[in-house]
């Protein structure tokens, strides 16, 4: 009796051990991952965040509550800023998207080896830097010797100053970020398009239903997780386009394509407002919060 | 009727397609064009010369830039595939206690613009006294939650009878790890190294914060810095650089074509 409770025990702390083991191997693993992200990025995001609220210098930080905050919205170059932001990516997600769908669309039928080609031609441009990108760009839109206007001179359009002038340099980086943007939309589209059930689209088939019926009742509502999940990366790395103002327009021509990620930059690296750039740096990561969450309401699934 | 129809919807790709790729061919063709002649604009050059490549050797450390992203493109890939790697094996098949509070809390992190982060980190890597160094451009990188997450849904599609059977032999985890694991794992390996490697090579805002000499900085930061001001730029060098830094990725691309898809698709698509 004693002799086989003992061993029961001796059993009991052998597995107890093992699994004691087995957790620290595992914290083990998460080790060197956890200190590269403690350190370098959960770190500065609390500090960015508390950074808000003080005013910065190397001697030492003074607590000034809001004022960066209401500094900030004093300021008219936060709200230019906020407005280019938001018209830049209601002209690109959107849009974005619905070229995007409608490519999927044409190609989606076509052999494997034409579909491979096509959605080659549409990424290779997202493997290039944003920087390589926004220089070629810019010189194709030069508007003296430009391609773009050299092009559409065949046609008897323009010229276009393109980014010189300030009612159409905003407009412009949209047109830029669309045309060579969508490879990755429509891999994504295209891999989903192949998970809807052929079944669905025979029996709307037998039913008198026209190809837009089937993409619009049929081929949207089962890619709306998708769409989703599109739109939310879409807004969510619009909001935050940076390479293409640094290196094409500098924000400008009088401030028309100043984002709020490049305010933040300049106001930290070109003025060293660390305080005032943590301040709105926070705005924007609320923004982009709220943004997601209201774009998760709108597609819940159970939505009546 | 049905033929022209579909002429219509071929005509759409293909112009499509032209558009997208038409500024690398312009970039190319800019490169090699001389000097004198990019006023009249030639879409099919009828001479190659190699002047602006001269002249940008002559005039920047081009070959310093391209080493400088080289080397960090290699070690933040390395870097970033073990951690990850063996971050995703815990968080898939190890399952500590807490894994899933710790599994949140860094998956959190995507979720926060890079902005907040700049001017903090900016701050921290001057206090160590790595401003201007390889270990600012590297070591805060060596890490991706994105990458973890990736291998993680990769691994905990293995078999766990796997696992158990190499206990039962009385292998630890590290072995397992090591011998059984990682080699099971070698096309998430790819598409994390290759996306990562492309990702670094071409960052810009990072680098551009964390270094000031012109030794120091990356090809795309480089390249940023030739441009005098925003009126006045020399296109045939400043496409030449371009083409230096964009040409390896692109035959990096034709050549892992497959792994680029998966990446774009891995935890995009329902399967």
């Amino acid at each position: 009796m004693n002799h086989t409770s003992n061993l029961q025990t001796r059993i009991k702390r052998h597995y107890r051990n093992r699994k004691m083991q087995s957790h620290l191997w595992g914290y083990f693993f998460l080790l060197p991952q956890m200190i590269v992200i403690l350190l370098f990025a959960l770190y500065p995001i609390l500090q960015g965040l508390s950074l808000s609220f003080f005013e910065y210098s190397v001697a030492g930080s003074t607590w000034v509550g809001a004022q960066n905050f209401i500094a900030m919205l004093k300021d008219d170059v936060f709200w230019i800023a906020l407005r280019n932001t938001t018209i830049y990516t209601i002209l690109i997600v959107p849009g974005g998207l619905v070229v995007a769908l409608i490519l999927s669309w044409i190609i989606f039928p076509l052999s494997p080896k034409t579909q491979s080609f096509f959605k080659a031609a549409y990424y290779l441009p997202s493997v290039l830097a944003g920087v390589v990108l926004a220089l070629v760009w810019k010189w194709i839109l030069d508007p003296d010797i430009g391609l773009l206007n050299y092009l559409l001179s065949f046609i008897h359009l323009g010229p276009y100053p393109w980014l010189s002038h300030p009612d159409t340099a905003l407009v412009s980086l949209a047109m830029m970020s669309i045309l060579g943007g969508q490879g990755a939309s429509i891999i994504i589209i295209l891999a989903n398009m192949g998970a809807i059930p052929e079944s669905l689209y025979e029996s709307a088939r037998i039913d008198g239903g026209n190809p837009w019926h089937l993409f619009r009742f049929i081929t949207i509502p089962m890619l709306k997780p998708t769409i989703l999940y599109l739109l939310v990366i879409g807004v969510i790395s619009s909001y935050q386009v940076f390479d293409t103002i640094y290196i094409m327009t500098g924000g400008g021509p009088y401030y028309s394509t100043t984002t709020i990620a490049y305010l933040i930059y300049s106001s930290a690296f070109d003025e060293f407002e660390f305080g005032r750039a943590s301040a709105t740096a926070t705005v924007l990561f609320i923004i982009i919060f709220i943004l997601s969450m209201i774009q998760f309401y709108f597609f819940r699934e159970d939505k009546k | 009727m049905k033929f022209s129809y579909k002429m219509i919807l071929y005509a759409i790709l293909t112009a499509w397609a032209i558009a997208a790729m038409m500024p690398i061919y312009w970039m190319v063709v800019t490169a090699f064009t001389p000097q004198s002649l990019l006023m009249e604009i030639q879409l099919f050059p009828k001479s190659i010369v190699f002047n602006n490549f001269e002249t940008l050797f002559a005039k920047a450390p081009i070959d310093r830039w391209l080493f400088n992203s080289l080397l960090v493109s290699a070690l933040i890939t390395l870097g970033a595939v073990v951690s990850d790697s063996m971050a995703g094996y815990s968080y898939a098949m190890i399952k500590p206690k807490g894994h899933m509070v710790i599994f949140f809390l860094v998956l959190a992190c995507l979720m926060i613009p890079d902005q907040i982060r700049i001017v903090p980190l900016f701050i921290m890597i001057k206090n160590l006294g790595w401003y201007n160094t390889y270990a600012a451009l590297i070591v805060p990188f060596m890490s991706s939650v994105f990458g973890m997450f990736l291998m993680r849904q990769y691994m905990s599609s293995l078999p766990r009878e796997l696992m158990d059977a190499a206990r039962v032999e009385g292998c630890n985890e590290f072995v397992f790890y090591t011998r059984i694991v990682v080699p099971l794992c070698k096309p998430v390996f790819a598409v994390v190294a290759i996306f990562f490697f492309v990702g670094t090579w071409n960052s810009f805002l990072y680098p551009l914060i964390l270094t000031s000499s012109k030794e120091m900085r990356t090809l795309p930061v480089g390249l940023s810095t030739l441009m005098e001001n925003y009126s006045l730029v020399d296109y045939g060098l400043m496409m030449a650089g371009s083409s230096i830094s964009a040409i390896p990725v692109i035959l990096f691309f034709f050549m892992f074509q497959k792994y680029f898809t998966k990446g774009v698709t891995l935890g995009a698509v329902k399967e």
